[in-house]
């Protein structure tokens, strides 16, 4: 099979899109590099990011597909799915045959994965904007720890710079070791390490607490269901969740260094 | 009274309520305000109960002069008060809001010394949070009833969504159970916050902005089992609700009994949690799936069959009309469909321009095929022997539905619908 190997960027990505097409040999499989397993019966291409061919690209999608495909392929690539860039590559092809309305195409076999990736990272984003949980820091500064299943950082930090107009604050994804960092006006990503000690503003444990005491008493006993508390918030969550953890583990947690 | 007591008593207070919503408005941030609203609403948490926690939901004070008998904050209930001051609650709510624990507030409340008094307050809490703290997030505010309309104005503009709550779904049963409250105090504000919609419908986009007179609605809530009303008869309130008085929701709350041995509630001991599940289910059918009150119950049948979904009860009732083949019927048709959303029939209008769809297609849509397999037909094939079998169907359709399972194991099949030993061997796997 012919496999080109991108760096595991979107640019790099894009550049895979553009030299498929105008190249004579031809992918049938575009795989990031961190997630490639070369096979025998392979034979590949690395491809090298050019901000100029990618560049060109986008702004293809841009003009000729509109607003919501650009947005399905950037999610698709956010699913980090391990075909995610033969899946573009293939729904690009088709995309560019058929315009902009391509994407309802709901039975071809070049939109379908797109779509379930696109749900799926939709899906987490949209609980996740919810279930972003800020710490007060002694600086002002809001952080915030979490864990996703899909690379979901641009969708917090879009949310986040809007709602928090005006405030500094940090995104942090434990498990990518990334994140995004707003200084009160723009935001960017870039790679983030824990902490070793965290530097709470006095108010704080107070708001933590009080939220705790809300939470607990806002739920009504006699309708008990927690298998249907699990199905809307499930477990994986918890761990950062401030109401889901006793006084003082979420902070002590945050406080020791990784093992 | 230490803050943290505060919020205990008084979220204990306001637990009984259901909205939780925070959706009906769209603002982006504004420059030197803090917050945003999303259309669609956001959730920031599920209790115990498997609720969502969308808003902070709590009352301004239970301290009551009312004494209604349904409800744990009456004047006669021996129990804790609190009442907190506009600034420290103001200030509760933007510590919450900045560690996004809270999509916004729904701030209710007692009546304390008077409907006025207690609005005036609510109202001052809000201006805090708006003026001082400039905050730009979601608030729903509940009208005390028999409020100065004046101040339902004044609060109208500087929140996103209004409640009346209707408690009681007639006339009568609002006299015998809460007797201070005056049916015309519910529906005067009601019909004033419609009339100001509707004043504001007929304005220019610029006059509508700078109004901006509750953008996200109105909703009111009824309290279901604690008298005698039939299904039919708050279905149809419902639907005046949504007609008349421009409703964007009615919610319903199972009535948790709070007293016993009481001389006109019920002694109930648990809620009728699946009575109101079909009641929301019934809502929704009504609102975004082109059916009304009269077709899904009427005088001879008053009340919902509780095993079935109302939808599904439907259709096994017009069988005649099924199977439909989804490539042709129309969308009003689709959603006629037991098992099929509007999320779904959108889905098949769209992709049913480029090709026909079969079994297989719908799974990969997404289109959930549970029920709904029962009713259609695919490019003219079937997926089922059951057409048109109504004794069997019901069978098949009650024993699908989750939400009965602790009832399916008590009853055994049969006792379910006898009618259907006949045939029930060949279908039912391990019978």
């Amino acid at each position: 099979m012919n496999v080109y190997v991108f760096d595991g960027t979107f640019e790099g990505l894009l550049t895979a899109v553009y030299q498929g097409y105008y190249e004579d040999w031809k992918p049938e499989a575009i795989v990031s590099v961190d997630q490639y397993q070369q096979r025998l019966t392979d034979t590949t291409k690395m491809v090298f990011t050019d901000q100029v061919k990618a560049q060109k690209v986008l702004s293809a999608i841009g003009h000729k597909l509109g607003e919501d495909t650009m947005q399905m392929v950037l999610y698709a690539f956010l699913s980090e799915h391990e075909d995610r860039g033969t899946y573009i590559y293939r729904f690009l092809r088709f995309a560019f045959k058929v315009g902009s309305r391509a994407i309802e195409y709901l039975t071809n076999e070049a939109v379908t994965p797109m779509w379930a990736c696109y749900r799926k990272v939709g899906r987490e984003g949209h609980r996740m904007v919810g279930l972003i949980r800020f710490v007060e820091l002694e600086s002002g500064v809001l952080y915030s720890q979490y864990e996703s299943d899909y690379n979901i950082i641009p969708i917090l930090g879009e949310h986040f710079a809007d709602r928090l107009k005006g405030q500094a604050w940090i995104l942090h994804d434990m498990g990518r070791e990334q994140g995004a960092v707003c200084d009160g006006q723009t935001w960017h990503m870039r790679p983030l390490t824990t902490p070793e000690v965290i530097q709470l503003h006095e108010s704080e444990i107070t708001f933590q607490q009080l939220w705790r005491t809300y939470f607990k008493h806002i739920s009504i006993k006699e309708r008990a269901n927690p298998k249907l508390q699990r199905g809307h918030m499930p477990k994986k969550y918890w761990k950062y969740l401030v109401e889901m953890n006793p006084v003082d583990d979420a902070f002590t947690r945050k406080q020791l260094p990784k093992s | 009274m230490e803050l943290q007591d505060k919020i205990r008593v008084l979220a204990e207070s306001a637990k009984y309520d259901v909205s939780c919503s925070s959706s009906g408005a769209d603002r982006k941030a504004k420059d030197g305000m803090l917050g945003s609203t999303a259309l669609a609403g956001i959730c920031h948490s599920w209790t115990e109960d498997g609720r969502c926690i969308s808003l902070l939901k709590i009352l301004f004070s239970n301290d009551c002069i009312y004494d209604c008998a349904y409800c744990v904050n009456r004047k006669s209930n021996d129990f804790q008060r609190a009442t907190f001051t506009p600034e420290e609650l103001a200030k509760v709510t933007m510590g919450f809001y900045r560690r996004n624990y809270i999509e916004g507030i729904f701030l209710s409340s007692a009546v304390v010394r008077s409907p006025d008094h207690t609005m005036e307050q609510m109202i001052e809490m809000i201006k805090i949070l708006r003026h001082t703290y400039r905050y730009n997030g979601y608030i729903h505010l509940k009208v005390i009833p028999g409020a100065d309309l004046r101040l339902v104005e004044m609060a109208g503009h500087l929140v996103d969504r209004i409640s009346v709550n209707l408690e009681l779904p007639t006339k009568s049963s609002l006299k015998l159970l809460a007797p201070q409250k005056k049916h015309g105090q519910i529906l005067s504000p009601m019909r004033f916050i419609q009339n100001r919609l509707v004043d504001q419908q007929a304005m220019t986009i610029c006059q509508r902005e700078k109004s901006n007179f509750v953008p996200a609605g109105q909703t009111t809530q009824i309290m279901i089992g604690a008298t005698d009303d039939s299904d039919y008869a708050i279905m149809r309130i419902s639907e005046n609700m949504y007609d008349k008085m421009a409703m964007k929701r009615v919610y319903y709350s199972a009535y948790i009994p709070v007293v016993q041995n009481h001389s006109v509630l019920p002694d109930t001991v648990k809620a009728p949690l699946l009575r109101e599940h079909r009641l929301y289910q019934a809502d929704w059918l009504l609102r975004f799936y082109g059916f009304n009150a009269g077709e899904l119950l009427n005088e001879e049948r008053p009340n919902f069959d509780l095993r079935f979904d109302p939808k599904s009860d439907w259709a096994l009732r017009h069988l005649h009309l099924f199977p439909v083949e989804v490539n042709k019927a129309d969308l009003d048709f689709l959603l006629r469909i037991p098992g099929i959303g509007p999320t779904s029939a959108r889905r098949i209008v769209k992709a049913r321009r480029y090709a026909w769809l079969d079994y297989d297609d719908l799974k990969k849509m997404g289109v959930v095929l549970k029920r709904a397999k029962y009713f259609i037909l695919c490019k003219g094939k079937s997926f089922t022997s059951l057409h048109g079998n109504e004794a069997v169907l019901r069978n098949h359709l009650a024993l699908a539905d989750p939400r009965l399972k602790g009832l399916n194991d008590q009853l055994s099949l049969f006792e379910f619908y006898p009618e259907a030993l006949g045939d029930s061997r060949i279908y039912l796997p391990g019978r």
